[in-house]
């Protein structure tokens, strides 16, 4: 019968021994063509670049260091003199800016939403604290974020614009070129990922300024929540993991001073409210060198503890302030 | 063995060199991954030309034509997607993209008399009517005011919140007083998109009485903490002296609702609940006390349904045992 099939004489002339060397060479080529494909198999997917690799120095740090960690807590319904107090409270503006110091706010333009419904920084507060870094003899200020919604349209329709050219300060608006990729060590995410670093440029205060908000994803929205305007690229990726990324902009940013706007706090339907019934009359604002007192203590306003808001935890432990922002001893008072 | 020719040997080398060079190219190229340079694309599209075909809703119709007598469009129109949504409401992205959102579609209008006055339309479009109650409901705010435009509607101060179709409709005003425009633009928006023929939800099913009708929401996903737990209609009852939470839900089958009912009693028995038994009247029903709250968990035909977290035990059986009842009389209808 062997003998038989190899007489079986075949179209292409192949006989039975050429036909099994070669299905064994093909064979021999598809199972190392899988063994190749095996080993350069990586189920883990491309990691992200490491804190080695090269990249820009992280975030200079603006705190205070003679300013001490402190936290005032303002009563009142009136913006300007509430912002006043508080600074006043926490020894006076001159604790912070020196003459020709450069200054940088970063403010909440997140939405081209008015100002009525306090989704952003209301352009009040923003005149006010400009005019009062001028008048210690900062020899610049200016103001910038990186807004969700088209940069022009959410500066101009927030107040937010118009508020900071009329009070003498520089609008800094977003563009590819002022970000930079960095890398912050200590941090989960903030690997080789565009930052807007320009206008950090000869910048020697950084103050952030911010409503105080519910956030369908995070709880709130206050003031560390606030450095996510200074990331780029494609940054809604982090809300997977929301409360991790928080605390990698607390450990990015350090801060002179935050001031987190609770007169009219978005107590639902944030971070884009829409109906001035979202809003409730706290009148109150925060004014701190220690960003995680601040938003334990705006938490408060929102009705929410620090198991509510993970973030604050993983901040703390991170050591970007403390969470008990009772053990800082809050000044409270009345704006006068 | 056939001799291979040189034509042949030319075309395999080549065609080996060409698989190689994209192997190398794929490496390389994988290897300089960046995930910040990755940005999901605009969706590009007419916001009106949507699922559901009306004679005035086709794709030469925009958001701007709609502009009702006093109003002008301010810009132009925006449309996100699923991949873009969170541009533009950052966070609360999540809110709609669990409860089948296709997309959004925005356009501002100014007082053609004042300019800087102005409102903002947001149509979301939610591919059926019962995703665009959920996203209605779970947003309702609580000083609304009933208002007369599409299936559900109500106003705010600043705002008009409505349904038309599959759509959910935010209309947004910069300030208070822009009432009339609103209600024009929503009827405008109302006669293009008619909403179809005896659409009717599972709400109808929670009993009148003791009811306040305007808590009634649709919950899409991880009801009370328990992932298994969908597409749940929940409502509040004002009975002795008690808010109660009711909830309702159809499944698939008569199976399904039991099985749901039966893991979901395993839930609150695994997270601090015990079982107090049947309720009088009720068979198959299940109570049970998890810390100072009561819950009753039941099936009546296709549907699951029972009270959450209500804190007088007799409440909640009250409540549960005229839901029974009025589910029972609906399968029974159904079964003669």
């Amino acid at each position: 019968m062997k003998k038989a099939i190899d007489k079986i004489p075949m179209e292409s002339g192949i006989n039975r021994r050429d036909f099994l060397i070669r299905a064994a060479k093909a064979g021999a080529g598809l199972a190392a063509a899988g063994a190749i494909g095996y080993f350069l198999h990586d189920p883990n997917g491309p990691a992200p670049a490491t804190a080695t690799e090269k990249s820009p120095l992280a975030l200079p740090d603006f705190s205070v260091p003679e300013a001490g960690r402190k936290i005032a807590i303002i009563t009142g319904a009136d913006r300007v003199k509430s912002v006043n107090t508080g600074i006043q409270a926490l020894g006076g503006i001159e604790t912070f800016i020196k003459k020709g110091d450069r200054v940088l706010v970063k403010v909440n333009a997140a939405f081209a939403s008015p100002p009525a419904l306090c989704a952003t920084t209301h352009p009040e507060l923003i005149s006010e604290v400009v005019r009062l870094c001028l008048k210690a003899g900062a020899a610049s200020v200016a103001v910038t974020d990186n807004p969700i919604n088209n940069p022009e349209s959410c500066f101009a329709l927030s107040g937010i614009g118009e508020a900071t050219q009329s009070s003498g300060a520089a609008l800094v608006l977003p563009r590819d070129t002022l970000f930079t990729n960095m890398t912050i060590p200590g941090t989960s995410f903030l690997k080789n990922w565009p930052i807007l670093s320009a206008p950090f440029k000869g910048i020697t205060k950084l103050i952030g300024i911010a409503p105080i908000k519910d956030h369908h994803r995070s709880g709130a929205s206050m003031s560390m929540k606030n450095w996510y305007g200074l990331v780029g690229g494609r940054r809604n990726i982090f809300h997977q993991d929301i409360h991790t990324f928080i605390r990698d902009l607390a450990i990015m940013v350090k801060p002179t001073m935050v001031i987190l706007d609770g007169t009219l706090t978005m107590i639902t339907n944030g971070p884009t409210g829409g109906s001035l019934s979202d809003l409730k009359k706290t009148e109150t604002m925060i004014l701190s060198t220690d960003q995680v007192a601040a938003d334990a203590a705006g938490a408060v306003l929102l009705g929410k503890t620090s198991g509510d808001l993970p973030f604050l935890a993983k901040a703390e432990q991170a050591g970007a302030g403390t969470l008990d922002f009772e053990s800082l001893n809050p000044i409270r008072t009345t704006a006068a | 063995m056939r001799v291979v020719s040189r034509a042949e040997t030319c075309i395999g080398l080549f065609l080996l060199a060409a698989l190689g060079t994209i192997a190398v190219a794929m490496l390389a190229m994988q290897s300089r991954y960046d995930p910040a340079l990755f940005r999901a694309l605009e969706v590009k599209g007419d916001a009106l030309s949507a699922q559901e075909p009306s004679a005035s809703a086709g794709s030469s119709q925009a958001l701007a034509a709609l502009a009702p007598e006093g109003l002008s469009p301010l810009g132009s129109e925006e449309v996100f997607g699923p991949d873009t949504l969170s541009d533009k409401i950052d966070g609360k992205a999540e809110l709609y993209l669990s409860a089948g959102f296709i997309r959004l579609a925005t356009q501002r209008f100014s007082r053609t008399s004042d300019p800087k006055v102005w409102l903002e339309l947001f149509v979301y479009d939610m591919s059926d009517s019962k995703n665009a109650f959920s996203v209605y409901s779970l947003q309702k705010r609580k000083d609304a005011h009933k208002a007369d435009v599409g299936t559900f509607a109500y106003s705010t101060g600043n705002a008009l919140f409505f349904l038309t179709g599959s759509r959910y409709i935010e209309i947004v005003s910069a300030e208070t007083g822009l009432e009339n425009e609103m209600s024009a633009l929503a009827n405008k928006l109302v006669r293009a998109t008619p909403p179809r023929e005896n659409e009717t939800m599972e709400f109808a099913l929670f009993p009148s009485e003791f009811l306040d009708d305007g808590t009634i929401s649709l919950h899409m996903s991880d009801v009370f903490g328990f992932n298994r737990l969908n597409n749940i209609y929940t409502a509040q009852y004002n009975i002795e002296s008690e808010q109660v939470t009711a909830f309702i839900s159809r499944r698939e089958s008569p199976e399904e609702a039991a099985t749901l009912a039966s893991e979901y009693s395993q839930f609150l028995l695994e997270n601090g609940g015990s079982e107090l038994g049947e309720i009088p009247g009720l068979p198959g029903s299940r109570l049970f006390q998890v810390f100072d709250t009561y819950e009753a968990v039941l099936s009546a035909g296709p549907f699951l349904a029972g009270t959450h977290e209500v804190e007088k035990r007799s409440a909640a059986e009250e409540v549960a045992t005229r839901i029974y009842r009025k589910l029972q009389e609906g399968v029974n209808e159904k079964s003669n």
